[in-house]
């Protein structure tokens, strides 16, 4: 499944619905999808602005791939700022800060499974987020 | 969102496998998208039927239910209107006097699968519906509903 976006801040909120909507389906649990809508929400949000520094021409794409343990969403933009990662495990430095703005990638990494990312100077970048299914709880859920 | 829309409007496209089920993924996704134009909760349970009907045909006869086929789900945001273009590739092509008659209540009757009612609901519950050639040869259902902004306060 494949959705293409135009990079305007509030279209994050339709890529994230999508998202959710398959998360539920393929079996993974109600407060995980919460993670993976709000890791999705900042990776999305860091395209948008970062990665096409919010030209509505360009387009931020989100690519889910499901397989037997993982649902696999890439965020690919079309070029710009990189994005760098905190290695895990991340730490907390909230009373020192005097917003949450920055704080999208050690969401990220705290709330995914698995991520990475893998910039093209020509192509953009593509950060990775992986979420392991509960397979266990899809069986129960659908009975 | 509304400040930022041209005259054409911004463009959300959904790109879903042949496989039954990710109609839903469709629905939940236009229906997310309605509620945040400020539609009204009727009118988003009729779009959701509508593109259910749109995409469940999509894959099961456009695209014969081949996974490896595409069905393109593009949503068009106006400041008064959603339009949602549905297209597979046209494995097997819509015959166009289908998309126009009724079916006969006798008849949906005896069909085993319940079907034959999808164009008919969509041209039911919106605003316009037409059906025409996809740019790449498949079928394509474009479906229109207009956003009518309730007063303020009016209950």
């Amino acid at each position: 499944m494949q959705i293409i976006l135009p990079s305007i801040l509030g279209y994050e909120v339709v890529a994230r619905d999508a998202v959710a909507s398959l998360a539920r389906r393929c079996g993974i649990s109600p407060e995980r999808v919460e993670d993976v809508k709000t890791a999705l929400c900042e990776a999305c949000t860091n395209a948008i602005e970062h990665g096409n520094r919010s030209d509505p021409q360009r387009k931020v794409q989100v690519l889910c791939t499901v397989d037997e343990q993982r649902l696999v969403i890439d965020v690919y933009d079309e070029g710009g700022l990189l994005p760098m990662l905190p290695h895990k495990p991340v730490q907390w430095t909230l009373e020192q800060r005097a917003s949450l703005r920055g704080m999208g990638l050690m969401l990220i990494v705290t709330l995914t499974d698995e991520v990475s990312v893998v910039a093209d100077p020509d192509d953009g970048t593509c950060m990775r987020l992986v979420f392991y299914r509960n397979l266990a709880e899809e069986s129960v859920s659908a009975s | 969102m509304s400040d930022v829309e041209g005259a054409t409007g911004q463009v959300i496209e959904l790109r879903l496998p042949s496989r039954l089920g990710y109609e839903r993924i469709a629905m939940d996704t236009a229906a997310a998208l309605a509620r945040r134009m400020g539609f009204a909760d009727e009118r988003i349970d009729a779009l959701r039927t509508a593109i259910g009907e749109a995409v469940t045909n999509a894959i099961e006869h456009g695209n014969q239910a081949d996974a490896a086929m595409k069905v393109v789900v593009v949503l068009t945001v106006r400041p008064d209107e959603l339009i949602i273009s549905v297209s597979d590739q046209g494995r097997r092509a819509l015959e166009l006097e289908q998309t126009k008659t009724r079916p006969h209540i006798a008849d949906a009757f005896q069909r085993a699968d319940k079907g034959g009612w999808g164009i008919w609901l969509m041209r039911e519950l919106m605003d316009e519906v037409e059906f025409t050639l996809a740019p790449g040869g498949g079928n394509q259902v474009r479906m229109v509903v207009h956003l009518e902004r309730s007063p303020v306060g009016d209950q």
